[in-house]
């Protein structure tokens, strides 16, 4: 599903915050990505997500050779992954429900069944109260929690989660592993997490890895 | 089809949305614009009114039409009826042989010369004044009457006539190169506010870009953005043209009565009310594909820079 050939990706004027990544990520695969602040995860995440171009390297996503599709192209791809920012990156102009649907008007769904999916998502994360109100009326817990019902709604083949957790309360951050989980175990869902410690309880991680000066280091490869 | 209806009534709306959230700013925007049309199209209206251009064209050329010498009245009926029935013809003035010479004898200085004559020498005349001003259009006037019966000569000042027709010629011209200019500024102005609201939904559009949206799909309520902008603008400077239009026919129609011409312009016809908003309205929307294109080529210029 994702494949990283030699991945490197250097800042002008020095800094190298990625080099020499080589991974492959099977289908159904949880990956954990850890590290400390600023150490390349949302960098690795943006290179994958196709958002910014490697330095060096290959990314490979579905088999499609990243560097070599167009910006729409690229776009097109994203619209099929289910993505979670570090920032809750929310549409000022819509409402929560409107913006938890986005995808599905990408994917061409609109009308009433749109609303009702909507829903049914912020439902499942404790939003639903709060459907109709503009992301500036709402915490940064529930802004989180509204990209999570976002990128889950299109019930995508991969999720690229940066930091989804960090935000969140303890409560939360369990009602969305949660959700993520029962996905992920329902099957078919690929999941590439980054965070910022590595969770003692995840046994549903098939592979940890720790990013180090750079470097994607393995912290053990768990058999489910 | 449904999908797509939606998505381009949601855009709709969002357009009218932006315009309804500051409405003074809208109107002032709008008011701007149809100030900027309506000076094109009153110059592109006043192209096309031949018959004024013919009012205002102080000095126009005109035929002389001699009849041969003691030619008979049936053969000057003939003539007069050609006259009256050419639609090339605007006007023209018969003058019998008698009516010249009393007029000549009028002239100081003339009258005890003239009483020794034993004849009439002069024949029967017509002074035409013609509708178009071409000069090929006035040559083949010419020839025509010239085949008249017992028509003598039919005189034109063919000088005078290019000379006027290649004034006019410099007028319409000048008048295109402005109403070309007006127009321009009108599109820098769209260009502007849309590039404005680009601006203002930078975030947005990221957002959308970042989530999947493709560039047609985050293009699209700007292209209604500016097409609405260019429409309202265009009704407004067709009311305000018409508006005009009345107004100057009011003082125009005490000057045509004191000058004896028609110096009025005719209203708005329906091509002319049709084209205004579909041109500006389809220009606008250009302006607004412009505007937007650039815009999102500048937030994936940023992923490719590695800047996003």
């Amino acid at each position: 599903m994702i494949r990283l050939e030699a991945l490197a990706k250097r800042f002008p004027p020095e800094r190298q915050a990625l080099q020499g990544i080589d991974l492959e990520i099977e289908n159904n695969a949880w990956v954990l990505i850890s590290g400390g602040s600023g150490c390349g995860k949302t960098t690795l995440l943006h290179l994958i997500m196709g958002l910014d171009q490697p330095s060096q390297g290959k990314v490979f996503l579905h088999h499609q050779h990243l560097g070599r599709l167009s910006a729409q192209a690229r776009a097109r791809l994203r619209a099929n992954i289910g993505l979670i920012f570090q920032e809750p990156h929310l549409l000022q102009r819509r409402t929560l429900w409107e913006n938890v649907a986005f995808p599905l008007e990408l994917a061409g769904q609109f009308g009433r069944a749109l609303r009702q999916r909507a829903l049914e998502s912020l439902e499942q994360l404790g939003l639903g109260a709060r459907a109709t109100a503009l992301p500036a009326q709402l915490s940064s817990t529930e802004r989180q929690l509204a990209c999570v019902a976002r990128a889950l709604i299109t019930g995508p083949s991969l999720i690229l989660a940066d930091e989804p957790l960090e935000r969140l309360d303890p409560q939360n951050a369990a009602l969305v592993t949660d959700l993520l989980r029962a996905r992920h175990r329902a099957g078919g869902l690929t999941i590439v997490q980054t965070c910022s410690e590595s969770p003692a309880t995840l046994p549903d991680a098939t592979a940890r890895y720790t990013l180090c000066a750079g470097r994607l280091v393995p912290s053990g490869l768990l058999e489910r | 089809m449904r999908a797509w209806i939606d998505a381009h009534l949601k855009a709709w709306r969002w357009s009218w949305g932006q315009l309804w959230h500051s409405p003074w700013g809208t109107l002032l925007a709008l008011f701007i614009l149809a100030f900027q049309l309506t000076l094109p199209a009153l110059l592109v209206h006043l192209q096309h009114q031949e018959s004024w251009w013919n009012a205002a064209s102080a000095q126009r050329p005109h035929l002389t039409l001699y009849m041969q010498l003691g030619a008979h009245d049936d053969a000057i009926q003939t003539v007069w009826h050609t006259l009256a029935a050419d639609t090339e013809v605007q006007s023209f003035q018969s003058i019998a042989p008698q009516e010249a010479l009393d007029q000549i004898k009028r002239l100081p200085g003339l009258a005890t010369s003239l009483q020794n004559l034993e004849h009439n020498p002069l024949p029967h005349t017509f002074v035409i004044l013609p509708r178009a001003l071409a000069p090929e259009a006035l040559a083949a006037l010419q020839q025509r009457l010239t085949r008249g019966p017992q028509v003598a000569q039919v005189k034109l000042d063919q000088q005078w006539a290019q000379r006027l027709a290649g004034l006019l010629r410099f007028a319409h011209n000048l008048a295109r190169l402005l109403a070309l200019l007006w127009l321009l500024a009108s599109a820098f102005i769209v260009f502007h506010l849309v590039r404005e609201q680009v601006q203002q939904q930078q975030q947005e559009i990221r957002i959308s870009h970042w989530i999947g949206a493709s560039a047609r799909t985050i293009r699209r309520p700007f292209l209604y953005l500016g097409t609405l902008l260019g429409l309202l603008s265009a009704l407004l400077a067709l009311g305000m043209l018409t508006f005009l239009i009345q107004l100057y026919n009011r003082t125009a129609g005490d000057l045509s009565r004191l000058l004896d011409t028609d110096l009025t312009l005719a209203t708005l016809t329906l091509p002319e009310i049709l084209l205004l908003p579909l041109g500006t309205g389809l220009l606008c929307w250009l302006v607004a594909w412009v505007s937007s294109t650039w815009a999102i080529a500048r937030v994936e210029q940023g992923e490719a820079n590695g800047t996003s």
